[in-house]
């Protein structure tokens, strides 16, 4: 009888102590995993948001452009997502790589500026940024890649600025071009060159009656079809489809604001005897900007964007009193 | 013998009680610690971006003065830019990742808030937060002023004040 009392006695205790020492166990499991998470979190949140303080210096200013090169410790993968609406937003959000997993931190919004990018991970990303520039000044364009693009045989003023980058994985005509490179020709519609180099992304130069046919054209990925105008042919290289198309319409947006804006400024000028008579141009470019902007597809919207600007910037070249 | 296993087992439930409060109050120190360092890593980058801000305002083509060939150019904000700007402030103030930006010309104590006459004061743009931190840079202010057929940029220093959320 005793001995029964004992074995009972033993087993309660040894099962209260199982169940209470696994509870806590898991429990402190649970909460370091979740806390390791949480801190994760919290670390790539204040990466995104240093990223985009990152990205003020690097902005072109009045200069042509500025490249740089961004390091980071562990493959790190920096999200951007796009929003249309007004001025629109850049989501920036930094994901460091655990485990083959991405999980992103919280997104910083960035609403004045255009960061261009495409969606792939690494540990060093070229970053550089050219002026975007449609009659006058619009903003800077924030390019970021950790892609290596190899440029073959691309006219001499865009090769000029590609060298200019001065950045590892920009390359022209196959100079110590890598096989995992992205190759980017330049076809002509007038004449067709062949390449021996097979083509991932081609750019169509269409301005006919320009010094440089690749003023204006598209961008051909894949089944995709990028239209550009300026300096957006890089943007439109590096970029995905769809963050392009909304980056470029937000650029629209703000574009048709500063027509509007320098359309007040001559009447500003006027009232202390500045004359510039370009008052009815601006109004007008300001309206094809807004409908280009709003525009679901932006196929044929910057033929005409561009020759009105082009009569803008010499109209306000040769003024009395300039207005840019 | 069952008051000594009620004992034992009062003893475990306290012991694990104990454990768990003391986990608790570890966490608790913890997230603590952790809630001022985000905070204060938040208020750093606040800062960075203000500063930051307070150079990358000249170049944004809505404050900066861009008459070509000027000497002013990329340098100095233009002034019928930032009347148009704090007049239509509705339509701008998406862009600006700070809380308020004002503008002092000159360096007169008297403030006069613009429009009006003789004026020196642009309250550019005010999101409405209270206790901002503000942090200010001189700056040179231009316009294009015309003169018996000749242009010219008129130019004179003042203040742009930058506010962040505290």
């Amino acid at each position: 009888m005793r001995n029964i009392s004992k074995k009972a006695e033993f087993n309660f205790e040894l099962i209260f102590a199982i169940f209470a020492g696994s509870a806590i166990l898991i429990l402190a499991i649970y909460g370091a995993v979740k806390f390791g998470g949480g801190i994760k979190y919290q670390s790539d949140s204040e990466l995104a948001k240093q990223i985009s303080i990152m990205f003020d210096p690097m902005q072109a200013g009045f200069a042509e452009g500025r490249s740089s090169i961004l390091k980071f410790n562990q493959e790190t993968r920096i999200n951007n997502n796009c929003l249309k609406g007004g001025f629109g937003t850049n989501e920036i959000s930094a994901s460091t790589n655990i485990k083959g997993k991405y999980t992103p931190g919280a997104a910083t919004s960035v609403k004045n500026k255009y960061i261009f990018s495409s969606a792939e991970g690494g540990k060093e990303y070229a970053i550089f940024s050219k002026q975007f520039e449609i009659g006058f000044k619009v903003s800077d364009l924030l390019l970021v890649t950790s892609n290596s693009y190899c440029f073959v045989n691309p006219p001499s003023d865009i090769e000029l600025d590609i060298k200019s980058f001065s950045l590892d994985n920009f390359k022209v005509n196959n100079q110590n071009c890598d096989n995992s490179s992205i190759n980017v020709c330049f076809q002509s519609t007038k004449n067709r060159r062949n390449y021996i180099r097979s083509c991932n992304i081609t750019v169509w130069g269409s301005c006919t009656n320009c010094d440089n046919e690749y003023k204006y054209g598209y961008v051909e990925k894949g089944s995709n079809r990028l239209n550009y105008i300026n300096n957006l042919m890089y943007a439109a290289v590096v970029s995905d489809y769809l963050l392009y198309n909304c980056n470029v319409k937000r650029l629209l947006y703000r574009t048709s604001n500063l027509a509007s804006l320098y359309s007040k400024k001559v009447e500003l000028m006027q009232s202390r005897s500045c004359f510039i008579d370009l008052k009815p141009e601006l109004d007008n470019f300001a309206n094809l900007t807004m409908i280009a902007s709003e525009s679901t597809k932006l196929d044929s919207a910057f033929i005409p964007i561009s020759m009105l600007a082009e009569e803008i910037k010499s109209k306000n070249n040769l003024g009395e009193c300039e207005l840019w | 013998m069952v008051k000594k296993a009620q004992y034992r087992i009062q003893q475990m439930v306290f012991m694990i009680v104990a454990v768990s409060f003391f986990f608790i109050l570890v966490g608790v120190f913890f997230l603590g610690y952790q809630y001022r360092t985000t905070k204060s890593s938040f208020e750093d980058l606040q800062k960075e971006q203000a500063i930051s801000f307070l150079n990358v305002i000249r170049n944004m083509p809505e404050f900066g003065y861009s008459s070509k060939d000027s000497y002013a150019k990329g340098i100095c904000l233009d002034l019928d830019k930032i009347a148009i700007v704090s007049s239509e402030v509705n339509k701008f103030s998406e862009l600006f990742p700070v809380a308020s930006i004002e503008l002092a010309i000159g360096f007169k104590p008297k403030r006069v808030p613009c429009p009006g006459n003789e004026c020196n004061y642009y309250d550019v743009y005010s999101s409405g937060q209270e206790g901002l931190i503000k942090y200010d840079s001189f700056v040179c202010i231009c316009k294009k002023v015309s003169e018996n057929s000749y242009s010219y940029d008129k130019c004179e220093l003042g203040k742009l004040i930058i506010g962040v959320k505290e």
